[in-house]
């Protein structure tokens, strides 16, 4: 499977943590298959 | 009272690590009434920050243009692996340690404050994935894998990445009551079951 595209909507005075929250979940996404980012400690 | 709370940013942070506490803060900040908090964001140096997964954000003020904060946040991310050998960020750490009423760490953040010897006597957490490297930064401190907060008092860390959020609100419950804790999580539609907190000094 290969890595999908998300794109996030921005503009002022959004709430900063439903920009983050979803990103950061996205961000640490790892396919089984190993094609995606591998985990990692931050 | 305004308590002023300075969010350190720089690059590689990550992204919740920051982003969680300066809700927590900002929205319990924002109650009616005075305002409780003035939530700023800080930088070594003037211009964006890039974080984590190349996400830009301005800071707000940059470091030693304003008195530093009655409350420090030092977030973590695979920039911390950088900025522990940067003189500038461990000197900036050890001066807001000197007259900060708090220091907080999330996740890797924890590093930073070993770094430059604010852990010393005392116990601190951090990712699980990092113990290992907190652990190497020095002996003269206890690190706690298990736990998701650890509050020696003045000084608090967090574990990884989302336990900032729930470190955030326990300091609003320690600084406004626990009430506004309640409140501000609830505002925040955050399920906050995670609320153990290890105290090392009363343990």
């Amino acid at each position: 499977m290969s890595p999908k595209r998300v794109g996030f909507l921005i503009y002022p005075a959004m709430q900063a943590l439903d920009l983050v929250g979803p990103m950061d979940a996205f961000s640490a996404v790892t396919l089984a298959d190993g094609k995606g980012r591998p985990a990692e400690p931050d | 009272m305004v308590r002023t709370i300075d969010i350190l940013l720089f690059d590689d942070v990550e992204v919740l690590d920051f982003a969680g506490p300066f809700e927590v803060f900002s929205v319990a900040g924002a109650r009616p009434g005075p305002p409780a908090f003035q939530v700023r964001t800080v930088a070594l140096n003037p211009g964006p920050v890039t974080a984590r997964n190349g996400l830009s954000v301005n800071p707000t003020h940059v470091v030693g243009a304003a008195p530093i904060a009655d409350l420090v946040v030092a977030p973590g991310g695979y920039g911390t692996r950088r900025e522990i050998h940067n003189p500038a960020m461990l000197a900036h750490l050890r001066a807001a340690n000197a007259v900060a009423k708090m220091m907080l760490s999330v996740c890797t953040g924890s590093l930073l404050f070993a770094r430059a010897g604010l852990l010393t006597g005392l116990a601190a957490t951090t990712h699980a994935g990092a113990m290992d490297e907190l652990r190497a930064l020095g002996t003269d401190f206890q690190v706690r894998p298990d736990a998701r907060v650890v509050d020696n008092g003045r000084v608090i860390t967090s574990a990884g990445i989302s336990a900032g959020i729930d470190m955030a609100l326990h300091v609003v419950g320690r600084l406004l009551g626990q009430a506004v804790a309640e409140e501000t999580a609830a505002y925040m539609q955050y399920d906050w079951t995670l609320r153990h907190v290890d105290r090392p000094t009363v343990d």
